[in-house]
């Protein structure tokens, strides 16, 4: 659906995009992540038609950004990261606005209002005027804006940033919906937990240039990230012992001592753990407990970037 | 790294805070890093120096033409270069402070940074002074850009050095009280270009507001008119009294006497607008501290603690509006004029009740009144137009809408010309007023229909222009305020600064030569200035009003002929007809560069 080969955009002597190509899939979910000024929210810009690249192509369901931008236009729905609406209008009439824009006829636009206010749970609100919704709100009405024409690509560049838990919460449950709904949607966030959950695929971009692209099992493949396992030990070995133990296991990847604990990250690929209760047992170890996590995609993150902001 | 000086030994609390403090030293640093400070100053040096080359060279020829020595002639020339100065100074800083002010509060507004401030221990008067010191510096040094001049001025002409530090002074402290009165309405207003026409406008009026004051009281209280308060408290009375023939009469003392009250009486005003701008910063404070908007100031001083009427309607439902196929021409026809329908209504009424105070006072009669109201309300509107048309682009840029904007399929087209038709209606209010009384004046048989015709056709032609112009560079320049200073320059140049060029050139350049005989020539200077027409326009349609001829008798300037109705109808279709053109062309090259300017793919 979208297609990005080699972009490359300067801002005088800074490059912002150094060549990054990235593939999204009809009906994926693709979680950009990168630090602050990495190229997210210019990738996404040049997507949605509102800047040019200086070199390099980029398509969206088969049409160029640089010649096609009216067609391209009516098939994404781009959220920005500083969402700016109308503050002179109410909730209903600051969609009927973008509906018009989109050239929906008018005997259809009640119909499409009331369905993306259902979907956003706005409803009740409006006839309020947009400049009295709480943060949380106008990033739900945000939603709603980019979904009245029904597009097939959504670009979000930050949808869940300055949101309070439980609206985050919300937002996430709405982006899963419109996930299952077939739209391939490509999300920036630094929330990264919440990518986790949401995303089929990920791409990690530092500095303009894109280091991952592909399933997040791939990015923990890559990083080298297998499962952590946390053993508590209430006895017969002390946490060095027990570290010596695991340490020429082939399958852990490294041990880290605590006072009555150690932590044992596992190679990836690494799908069993009960080697770790045979081993530790018959040592002589008294096991607590054991609390396996699995691997996270912020270790991931850090460990394919370098940590540099540009 | 800033390091806030709180107060220096045996110096006041209020100049340390005004030049040492920690605001004065950020917006020190934050406008020597911009570039519009240097560019103010480059253009403010180019106009003074081609302003004042005009004038010597147009005065060297004809002194030198007399056969006057050298030295004499230099004596003739140093006077009336130096009331050229004083003038240009005067108008040039009116100007150029309230530019420089403007976004003093309004960007800490809309930056959110004003809350950061409150967790600091500044106070509103640190604001206030720390702000207005830095602005301070900067008319200073535009204040002596001259000086080199000035001091010449003083070495071959034989300029009285008093006469000197009175026109540095004159614009000075004009240049303070436009500053003062930007950074007072910066607290109110968010948009730069807003803050620039109210803080602009306020200025006239209080450098005028001397002169009527003064008529008033000798006509009123037979107060004597050699008084020297009432010669000298006004500004302009200085700068009348730096003119050549008034400083060969005047003594010294005379032109003290005008540059010391004069000072005084801007100083006194700007004291009371800083003291007020503190007094309103804190109230904005106090109710930013309490989590409460910061807008309708005033009313919230006046009843703290109480909502206001508008301010509880915003807070609940109103009513959709079904939203028509062209939106964007819809939410713009949907503006108010001012920040809001019940402001809008308010300076109405205002307005009117202003016109039934001069018909009580002067009478609807007054063969002046008409050709005033006229005069004024077309500077107001051009004004207003070239200051707020091109924040229909920027105000949605500060916004963060402009992007969601442009990633929908509205075509540009769609866009320039919603904007313009929109910036068009909502200066509908002094054109109101306006014609409010033309009604009154034609009902009465005071003012000739066919005058209302031509004022029209002017009026919506120079403002229509300025929308188109004003639309075009919000689109090209990135700061709304720049925009709005660039398009104000447009009517001073074409209708002012060209025909002072032309008129020069042809007084001076081809003194003996058929071109200064030519009645055309002259006509057509004429015909490109839609103020000179409305004057020509209003004067003859109030004359001959009671008459009610078909033929009017025009009188072009200097020239003896006289002119046909239907001869000035058509020289107003060709006045108005060149601009509606030039506003076209100006919509042109904004549908065109849309794209460009925008960095939106076709």
């Amino acid at each position: 659906m979208i297609e990005a080969n080699k972009l490359t955009k300067r801002y005088g002597k800074l490059v912002a995009l150094d060549e990054l190509s990235v593939s999204i899939g009809p009906g994926e979910v693709f979680g950009f992540i990168g630090p602050n000024g990495a190229g997210k929210s210019t990738t996404m810009k040049i997507l949605a038609c509102l800047m040019r690249a200086d070199s390099g192509t980029a398509t969206v369901d088969g049409h160029d950004v640089r010649t096609e931008g009216a067609t391209i236009r009516r098939l994404i729905g781009y959220m920005p990261d500083f969402l700016g609406v109308y503050e002179d209008l109410t909730v209903d009439e600051y969609l009927q606005f973008f509906a018009a824009a989109f050239q929906i006829p008018r005997k259809q636009r009640k119909t499409v209002v009331d369905g993306v206010l259902e979907l956003t749970d706005l409803t009740d609100k409006r006839r309020s005027p947009v400049d009295g919704l709480s943060r949380g709100m106008t990033q739900r009405l945000g939603v709603a804006r980019v979904l009245i024409h029904d597009p097939k690509v959504l670009l979000l560049d930050e949808p869940a940033s300055g949101l309070d838990p439980r609206a985050r919460i919300e937002m996430r449950t709405l982006l899963a919906e419109l996930g299952r709904m077939g739209k391939s949607i490509m999300i920036s966030s630094h929330i990264l937990t919440e990518l986790a959950e949401l995303c089929n695929s990920i791409g990690i971009i530092e500095k303009g240039k894109l280091l991952f692209s592909g399933s997040i099992e791939d990015a923990y493949r890559k990083a080298a990230l297998g499962d952590r396992v946390t053993v508590g030990l209430e006895g017969g070995l002390d946490a060095d012992q027990a570290a010596k133990v695991l340490e020429g296991d082939g399958r852990v990847l490294r041990v880290t001592k605590n006072e009555k604990n150690i932590t044992i990250d596992l190679a990836p690929e690494v799908e069993t753990r009960h080697f770790i209760v045979e081993k530790l047992t018959s040592a002589g170890a008294h096991i607590g407990s054991m609390r396996p996590e699995e691997a996270r995609l912020e270790d991931a993150f850090l460990r394919l970037t370098k940590g540099t902001v540009q | 790294m800033i390091r806030p000086i709180r107060s220096i030994q045996g110096m006041p609390g209020t100049l340390s805070r005004m030049f040492l403090g920690a605001i004065f030293q950020r917006e020190v640093r934050a406008l020597g890093r911009r570039r519009m400070p240097y560019w103010v100053r480059f253009l403010y040096t180019l106009l003074l120096a081609g302003i004042t080359a005009l004038v010597f060279f147009a005065i060297w020829d004809t002194s030198s033409s007399f056969g006057s020595s050298r030295q004499s002639v230099l004596e003739e020339i140093a006077p009336a270069m130096l009331a050229t100065i004083a003038v240009v100074q005067m108008v040039a800083l009116g100007m150029i402070a309230p530019v420089l002010t403007a976004g003093a509060i309004a960007d800490e507004k809309r930056q959110r940074t004003l809350s950061t401030l409150l967790t600091t221990p500044l106070t509103s008067r640190d604001m206030v002074l720390g702000k207005l010191g830095a602005r301070t510096v900067q008319l200073v040094i535009l204040s002596l850009v001259p000086m080199p001049l000035l001091l010449a001025l003083r070495v071959f002409g034989g300029v009285e050095a008093e006469s000197i530090a009175a026109s540095v002074l004159l614009g000075l402290t004009v240049g303070l009280l436009g500053a003062c009165l930007a950074l007072m309405f910066s607290i109110w207003h968010r948009r730069t270009p807003s803050i620039v026409f109210f803080a602009m406008c306020a200025t006239v009026v209080l450098v005028f507001l001397p002169l009527p004051v003064m008529f008033l009281l000798q006509w009123e209280l037979s107060i004597d008119e050699n008084s020297p308060l009432f010669k000298a408290i006004a500004p302009v009375a200085l700068a009348v009294v730096l003119m050549p023939e008034s400083t060969g009469a005047a003594s010294v003392v005379d032109v003290r006497a005008f540059w010391i009250t004069s000072s005084a009486y801007l100083g006194i005003v700007c004291l009371g607008i800083v003291v007020f701008s503190i007094f309103v910063l804190r109230g904005v404070l106090k109710r930013e501290a309490s989590g409460m908007a910061t807008n309708n100031v005033i009313a919230k001083l006046v009843a703290p603690g109480v909502e206001t009427e508008s301010a509880q309607t915003a807070a609940g439902d109103r009513d959709a509006r079904v939203v028509s196929d062209k939106p964007v021409l819809w939410r713009e026809l949907r503006q108010a004029a001012l920040s809001s329908g019940t402001r809008t209504i308010i300076a109405f009424g205002l307005g009117i009740l202003i016109l039934l105070v001069l018909y009580a006072t002067i009478g609807l009669d007054h063969p002046g009144i008409t050709i005033t109201l006229l005069l004024i309300a077309s500077v107001a509107l051009t004004a207003q137009a070239a200051l707020s048309t091109p924040t229909t682009v920027s105000a949605e840029r500060d916004a963060g809408s402009w992007n969601v904007l442009l990633t929908t399929p509205v075509r540009a087209r769609q866009i320039v010309l919603g904007k313009t038709l929109g910036a068009v209606r909502r200066l509908w209010l002094s054109p109101a007023v306006l014609a409010f009384h033309l009604i009154l004046a034609m009902i009465a048989g005071w003012f000739h229909p066919i005058g209302t015709l031509h004022a029209t056709l002017l009026l919506v032609s120079l403002v229509f222009m300025l929308a188109s112009t004003g639309v075009c560079l919000g689109l090209v320049c990135k700061r709304g305020v720049t925009a709005s200073v660039l398009n104000l320059c447009l009517p001073l140049v074409l209708f002012l600064g060209l025909p002072i060029l032309i008129a020069f050139i042809i007084e001076f350049r081809f003194y003996n030569s058929y071109i200064e005989r030519s009645e055309a020539l002259r006509m057509f200077l004429m015909i490109s200035n839609p103020f000179v027409m409305l004057q020509e326009a209003a004067t003859t349609a109030t004359a001959d009003a009671a008459r009610y001829t078909y033929f009017l008798r025009y009188e072009m300037g200097n020239s003896r002929d006289t002119l046909r109705t239907s001869t000035f109808t058509w020289m107003v279709f060709a006045c108005s007809g060149s601009m509606a053109a030039l506003g076209s062309v100006a919509l042109g090259i904004a549908i065109a560069g849309f794209n460009r300017w925008t960095g939106r793919p076709s």
